[in-house]
């Protein structure tokens, strides 16, 4: 993982920039170095670098008016939310700003009769949950940071969640959003009706990492909360059995609202840092949630029991409260911090892979934390076949983060070749740039460049994030892309 | 009009080099069956994809479906229900409507015209489902996008963009979609005699309730009445669905029933229940109504005003009212303005669905564009195919 090289052109400019910038928004620029310390990482803490500056605007017209200027000035910019990316989505650049959307945090609508509300980028994700709940409603993507995230953080990394089994990743849950282009126009792309008219740009901007657009507003789908929701804690003797109890369930016909594995070294983690009660001896947990009207979720919570005990389960506990199904969920919750408690740092991977892979995806990941000399602990979002193998090591120690980053590595191939794919819901960003070529062939990265192109031909949106290779865009016209050829070649590779 | 055989993506990729080589562009065409289907595209050569068909690989247990884009729907519904899966989205049969034959539209026809039933305000549309592709694009050139995942974030979301493009961002010639259980037990219960506004106020409120409603759907008295002697109606019908697991299917059906007894409310099972939303999908009873037939996706509140400020001689809704079908009569100006000025000030989409060559290509079909979202549209479309050779003004003029 390798930052850019900072444009040394653009950083002589840094006073007249911050100056320019500063007569768009007098009070909402900061540019001491002291200050900008907050502002040096996002959640991927192991690549640090303090922006040009990090400007907080105020409005959407206060975004265009600074994309404008970004654009005439030639600066860079990574937009911001709440910095809780793990791919480093919004990992600063030192010939950058940031564009930071704290201070557009207010819910401006929420809509009950066409089910969806209308907020600022800067909202977490949780608030608008809270403040439909009095009316019956909520919002279903649950990053597990959800209390701190940003709704505009998660459309551009199409954030995921607990719930995106049942009810999908961001893209399925946005019904409209609001952006501004590198050239400071200002586009609305669908709205309380859905996504359209002409193509699905809604689909495009969603996931695009903050290379194509700032988005400045959202409207969400909001969903009837369930009238019943259970949890069920299930213990096995093993990985596979688990595995095995995952799949029954889907093929019986089951869509659990989420389906959460953990393996031992996690579940010994968490019951160290909290005690939610899993089974003692247990080589993975495995928690489903079941949500829906009362009969059926009895009934549904009945059937999977009996999937789970079929296939080996040896402990199955049935939430028969609120206090206890928060209290199954405590342990899962926690499954980050827990295990920061047993190594001083950790590198959060996210592949996904085929469901029916997971035995022989998971021994090969055994294999290469002894071959690397690196501990790994599993969080699985089992459902839908997204793996967070959470890689353990010690930045103090020499060579540690390179090992670290080399195992890591070598997941993300394991799930591409096992037919999956790098990253599930955390994005690419500057983490898994370099892998790109894993999955992709040159034709079809230069068509996703294109995309770049037609929304921002001069690269000044978040360049260094999601693409391996910077093409000039007359590049990518009829002519074929060689191989080795790079228009930045000051830019390290893998 | 010449017609060119594909057999796969590397032929296909040789027909759009021979364009590019002469300046011509190509017609994409899988059976036919929606070609009366958005603005008319009149160029001398049709890329006929219906040879590149088959399974690929069907994964039942890991939800996963890839078939080639040429694929009938008939021969993929078939496959699914051997074991008990659907599309989640529900592709209607628009044939018949379009005065096609039966059955015989394909999967890549579907996602590119967006095809999608009453379930789709739930369940999602083609979008929701379509997770990767292959495909040829403009410059002539096989590439792939998205993956054989559900959950995928790597690069961006091509397959949202080919959904709904009507081939003018080029041939899809592979894809994977997610599939669904299909549901154990269906039911729907139907109500009469409800007027419009109160129909849709009345579902509204029950998408608004935990009940994981499937279907909701108002026809007006001029289309129930051609259900006249199958559910014996002659006046307004409201119909609500459940699908799921039985005991859900049971409780939620004895919720309502229990509210809506006095009111009259009927309960049609099973087949009877799959009958009805069969028809209200493929629009068979809109297809026996003369006129122009607009459709139009909306905020569900602002469908009665919609509907009451256009004034249609019969209307379908369904979604709880974030879709509607409105029979208008037959104008050469296919009342465009009217329509697509009250859709505009509703913040809501609306596409001349039917209506004949001539008053397409005139007035134009679907919602037109603000003038940025023009631009944007226009670079996409030139970042897929820049010398327009995929279904030229299909969608907007030059698009």
């Amino acid at each position: 993982m390798h930052l850019p090289a900072p444009d040394s052109s653009i950083i002589a400019r840094r006073a007249e920039i911050v100056a320019g910038l500063r007569a768009i928004l007098p009070d909402h620029v900061i540019a001491d170095d002291d200050s900008l310390g907050v502002y040096d990482c996002d959640a991927l803490t192991a690549i640090r670098q303090k922006p040009l500056a990090a400007v907080l605007p105020g409005n959407t017209e206060e975004i265009a008016a600074v994309l404008r200027f970004c654009r005439d000035h030639g600066v860079n910019i990574v937009p911001r939310g709440a910095g809780t990316s793990l791919s480093g989505g919004s990992t600063p650049l030192g010939d950058g700003i940031l564009l930071v959307t704290a201070r557009l945090n207010r819910i401006l609508e929420l809509d009950y009769e066409n089910r969806c509300a209308v907020v600022q980028p800067g909202v977490t994700n949780l608030s608008i949950s809270q403040a439909a709940s009095s009316g019956g409603f909520y919002y279903a993507p649950d990053p597990s940071s959800q209390l701190a995230c940003s709704i505009g953080g998660n459309v551009a990394e199409n954030a995921g969640g607990i719930h995106c089994l049942k009810y999908g990743l961001t893209t399925n849950n946005l019904l409209g959003v609001e952006f501004v282009t590198i050239d400071g126009e200002i586009v609305r792309i669908g709205g309380k009706a859905g996504a359209g008219p002409g193509y699905d740009l809604l689909g495009l901007i969603t996931g695009s990492e903050g290379l194509l657009g700032m988005v400045t507003e959202v409207t969400v789908r909001l969903l009837p909360k369930p009238a019943a929701v259970r949890a069920l804690l299930m213990g096995f003797p093993s990985i596979e059995q688990a595995g095995a109890a995952v799949a029954a369930i889907i093929a019986n016909g089951i869509i659990p609202a989420g389906l959460e594995l953990m393996d031992r070294i996690t579940v010994e983690a968490v019951e160290a840092h909290c005690a939610p009660g899993y089974p003692a001896g247990a080589e993975a947990v495995l928690i489903g949630e079941l949500d829906g009207t009362l009969a059926e979720v009895d009934a549904l919570i009945a059937r999977v029991e009996a999937i789970a005990l079929a296939n080996g389960a040896t402990s199955c506990r049935v939430s028969t409260s609120e206090a206890e199904r928060v209290k199954i969920w405590a342990g899962r919750k926690a499954a980050f911090p827990a295990t920061g408690r047993i190594a001083p740092d950790m590198l959060c991977m996210d592949g996904t892979i085929p469901r029916r892979e997971l035995p022989r995806v998971l021994k090969r990941i055994r294999e290469l934390s002894a071959e690397h000399g690196l501990a790994v602990a599993n969080v699985f979002h089992a459902g839908d076949g997204n793996l967070h193998p959470l890689i353990l090591y010690d930045v103090m120690k020499p060579g540690d983060l390179e090992k670290a980053e080399a195992f890591g590595t070598d997941i993300l191939r394991l799930c591409v070749e096992a037919g999956g794919v790098l990253t599930g819901e955390h994005g690419v960003g500057i983490e898994k740039r370099d892998l790109m070529p894993v999955m992709f062939a040159e034709e079809d990265l230069a068509q996703q460049l294109r995309l770049k192109c037609a929304f921002d031909p001069s690269h000044r949106l978040n360049p260094g994030k999601v693409f391996p290779v910077l093409h000039a865009c007359a590049e990518l016209g009829a002519v074929h892309i060689h191989g080795g050829q790079f228009a930045h070649p000051e830019i390290p590779r893998l | 009009m010449s017609v060119v055989w594909v057999y796969n993506a590397q032929e296909a990729a040789n027909a759009v080099q021979e364009c590019l080589a002469d300046g011509t562009s190509l017609a994409l065409r899988g059976r036919g069956t929606k070609s009366a289907l958005g603005r008319p595209v009149t160029v001398a050569r049709t890329l006929d994809l219906s040879r590149i068909a088959g399974a690929v690989r069907y994964e039942p247990d890991e939800l996963i479906l890839t078939v080639k884009a040429g694929t009938p729907l008939s021969d993929i519904e078939p496959m699914l229900k051997e074991h008990r899966q659907i599309l989640p989205f529900e592709p209607p049969d628009w044939g018949p409507f379009f005065g096609a034959s039966e059955r015989r539209g394909t999967i890549g026809g579907a996602l590119g015209a967006d095809l999608c039933g009453s379930r789709a305000f739930k369940s999602g549309r083609p979008r929701d489902a379509l997770l990767g592709f292959t495909a040829v694009n403009g410059f002539g050139e096989a590439y792939k996008a998205g993956g054989r995942v559900v959950k995928n974030v790597t690069g961006y979301d091509l397959p949202k963009l080919m959904c709904g493009a009507f081939g003018t961002l080029g041939p899809l010639i592979e894809v994977t979609l997610k599939v669904l259980p299909a549901p154990e037990r269906e039911d729907t219960i139907v109500l009469r005699g409800m007027t419009a506004p109160e129909a849709l106020r009345l579902l509204r409120g029950i998408a608004g309730e935990p009940l994981e409603a499937t279907g909701l759907a108002h026809l007006s008295g001029e289309l129930a009445r051609h259900l006249e002697g199958v559910l014996g109606v002659a006046e307004g019908l409201t119909a609500i669905r459940f699908e799921g697991a039985r005991e859900a299917v049971e409780e939620r059906v004895a919720i309502l029933m229990g509210r809506f007894r006095r009111a009259g409310a009927r309960k049609l099972g099973g087949d009877v229940s799959h009958d009805l939303w069969k028809r209200v999908g493929n629009l068979d009873l809109l297809a026996r109504e003369s006129g122009i037939v607009w459709r139009i996706v909306a905020p569900p509140f602002a469908a009665p005003a919609i509907a009451s400020e256009i004034g249609p001689q019969a209307a379908q809704y369904d979604w709880a009212g974030g879709l509607l079908w409105l029979v208008l009569d037959d104008a050469a100006h296919a009342h465009a303005n009217l329509v697509r000025t009250v859709a505009a000030r509703h913040g809501a989409q609306a596409t001349l669905f039917r209506a004949n060559e001539a008053i397409r290509a005139a007035h134009g079909v679907f919602q037109p564009l603000d003038t940025t979202l023009d631009r944007l549209t226009r670079e996409v479309k030139a970042a897929f195919d820049p010398k327009a050779v995929f279904n030229p003004g299909r969608m907007y003029e030059g698009i």
